[in-house]
């Protein structure tokens, strides 16, 4: 199958900062991708080069189109959710399901309204009188109902509480995810949606830093959580990040097999939430 | 069961061609109904505007002075011809305030149509869906320049009819004395005058509404580039340099077709003894001059090059 997202030297600055410096990943179909990084880091600029909403430089194919020169017909197939709620607030709900009626050829209105159904938003009301979670809601009920092969969700639930959050994502994966579609998500709160991904892009200084599938993660890095005694020795099979907590240390390590590091203590697969932390450590002292 | 799933699903692949989009004219109505959703005022206004002087009907009041005997022009008024020219005057008069409230609503449309959006980030919920940014825009201008011009035209006939059924009731019940005559073929001429200059009006404005659009998607403040550069900009090169072309080139653009159209107009009570005023104005009017102004026509082509540049203004701006 081919990819949905093919970026290769993807570049872009703004006056001497530059926000993508050769950014290169794919997407396959069907994946849940999380685009991680620290602020400023390039994140949104990423997307918005994939939603062709900011020129750039190199070469980019979403869905096999150029999001620079084929974004109408680009947007009929991508979906897409800012950081924070961007509904205009004179919206009413209602017109807000005729607009996208009438202008969006895969919008099936029936699935918006019995998303909407479930949820306290009544059809009159306008987005200024709904609260910040039901705005979320809303813009998901529009979202949900419109067939597109790719979602690209920037921070999505920045901002809400925790259990519209939970309730966000649980949405998200069991009533829209299917193997047509691909999801592109950023967010800062990692460690909340870790177990929603299939694949990870860490980018950082416009640079992509790690692009794998969480399988990929599992066999290339292992945790070792060891006693300070045995960390010396294990210290010697070069780590690429560590922290002590509670008198006892944890290191990271790349391309080491359990065989080799099992001696020296308990063994798992490093958390996205860590890996992230380890990389980011790594790439800000070098 | 199954299978029809699995058959469903095999044609998913096909859908990797895009999808058709929407027929074009469904889509414009669509985007022209979500102007009215966010700018109430473009209909509210003129509406407000047409129920307060058709209630005028209601107040009006005529003081005639009977004193003077011969006073040939109250009998020239009072007579079947004078009342038919009261009557088409009215009509004239009647949508004037109707038409200032648009210009008033047309311009703070379209300074601020393609400025809140940025203002409140929503243009990326717009920039989501599958709306070109030249349909977008032109969905702007098919508000402004089409669809609130024939809206008040209509309204300003329903006015005039209106304040018409008000004074008529008026003068049976003897509170107000009978002064409108109505004629459907002055009334159907004027219709037709007032359509004309409308559709020349839309064409004559039409750089100037342009200008504002392109301000309003490329300035933070549009309602300041667009007021405080016209006031200051003759006074300043008035000081400066003692010339006024600036001046001069606002007030052209401002009313050089009307002078155009209304040029050597000569309506007097004697005119109206021989015909109508709605057929002097039909005769006198230079229609045909007006709409093969070469001012008019070169208008409409800054106005389309500022179009094009409102478009591309909103395809590539990147500030959210």
């Amino acid at each position: 199958m081919t990819a949905v997202i093919e970026a290769r030297g993807l570049a872009k600055s703004f006056g001497a900062k530059r926000a993508l410096d050769g950014v290169s990943f794919s997407v396959q179909p069907g994946r849940i991708v999380g685009l991680i990084g620290p602020n400023g880091a390039g994140k949104t600029t990423a997307l918005k080069a994939i939603l062709g909403l900011t020129p750039f430089s190199g070469e980019l194919h979403v869905l096999g189109l150029d999001p620079r020169t084929q974004r109408d017909q680009l947007m009929r197939e991508v979906c897409f959710m800012a950081d924070v709620a961007v509904l205009p607030r004179w919206l009413r709900v209602r017109n807000a399901l005729d607009y996208c009626q009438g202008v969006h050829p895969r919008f099936e209105r029936s699935i918006a309204e019995g998303f909407l159904k479930k949820t306290d938003i009544q059809m009159d009301s306008r987005v200024r009188e709904l609260s910040k979670g039901m705005v979320t809601q809303l813009h998901l009920a529009l979202i949900m109902a419109i067939d597109a092969r790719l979602l690209v969700l920037d921070e999505p639930t920045i901002g809400l509480d925790l259990l519209y959050r939970r309730k966000f994502y649980d949405t998200l994966l069991n009533d829209y995810f299917d193997k047509e579609r691909t999801i592109l998500l950023t967010t800062h709160q990692v460690e909340e949606v870790e177990n929603l991904f299939t694949d990870i892009i860490f980018i950082n200084h416009g640079q992509v830093a790690l692009s794998a599938s969480v399988e990929e993660l599992g066999e290339r890095y292992k945790q070792l959580t060891t006693t300070t005694e045995a960390a010396p020795r294990a210290r010697a099979l070069q780590p690429f990040y560590e922290r002590e907590v509670f008198g006892r240390v944890a290191m990271l390590f790349e391309g080491r097999s359990a065989a080799e590091l099992g001696s020296y203590g308990e063994l798992r697969t490093p958390s996205i939430a860590d890996l992230f932390v380890a990389k980011m450590a790594r790439s800000a002292s070098t | 069961m199954n299978s029809v799933f699995t058959e469903a699903g095999a044609g998913a692949p096909a859908a990797a061609a895009p999808p058709a989009g929407r027929p074009l004219a469904s889509t414009l109505v669509t985007l022209v109904r979500r102007e009215f959703w966010e700018y109430r005022v473009l209909w509210l206004g003129p509406v407000v505007a047409a129920a307060l002087v058709a209630l005028a009907a209601i107040s009006a009041h005529v003081n005639f002075d009977f004193t003077h005997e011969h006073n040939s022009r109250l009998e020239m008024l009072l007579s079947p011809a004078g009342r038919r020219g009261v009557s088409t005057f009215a009509q004239w008069v009647l949508s004037i305030p109707l038409y200032l409230i648009m210009l008033f609503v047309l311009s703070y449309y379209l300074l601020d149509c393609l400025s809140a959006e940025r203002r409140d980030r929503s243009i990326l919920f717009w920039k989501s869906l599958p709306v070109s940014d030249g349909l977008t825009v032109a969905s702007k201008l098919l508000t402004a320049f089409v669809v609130v011009p024939l809206g008040v035209f209509l309204l300003a006939m329903v006015t005039y009819f209106v304040f018409a059924l008000i004074i008529a009731v008026r003068v049976a019940i003897g509170t107000a004395p009978d002064l409108l005559l109505f004629d459907a073929l002055s009334w159907l001429q004027l219709e037709m005058i007032m359509l004309g200059e409308l559709i020349l009006g839309v064409l004559w404005y039409a750089p100037a509404a342009a200008a504002m659009l392109l301000l309003s998607a490329w300035v933070r403040r549009p309602v300041l580039w667009a007021t405080l550069p016209t006031i200051f900009a003759p006074v300043l090169e008035r000081i400066a340099f003692g010339t006024h072309h600036v001046w001069n080139f606002l007030h052209y653009r401002t009313a050089g077709i009307w002078a155009v159209l209304f040029h050597d107009l000569n309506i007097n009570p004697e005119t109206m003894q021989s015909q109508t005023l709605s057929s002097a104005l039909m005769q006198q009017l230079h229609f045909g001059a007006a709409f093969a102004d070469a001012g008019l026509w070169s208008g409409v082509v800054v106005a389309a090059v500022l179009i094009y540049a409102t478009i591309r203004i909103r395809r590539y701006r990147d500030e959210t």
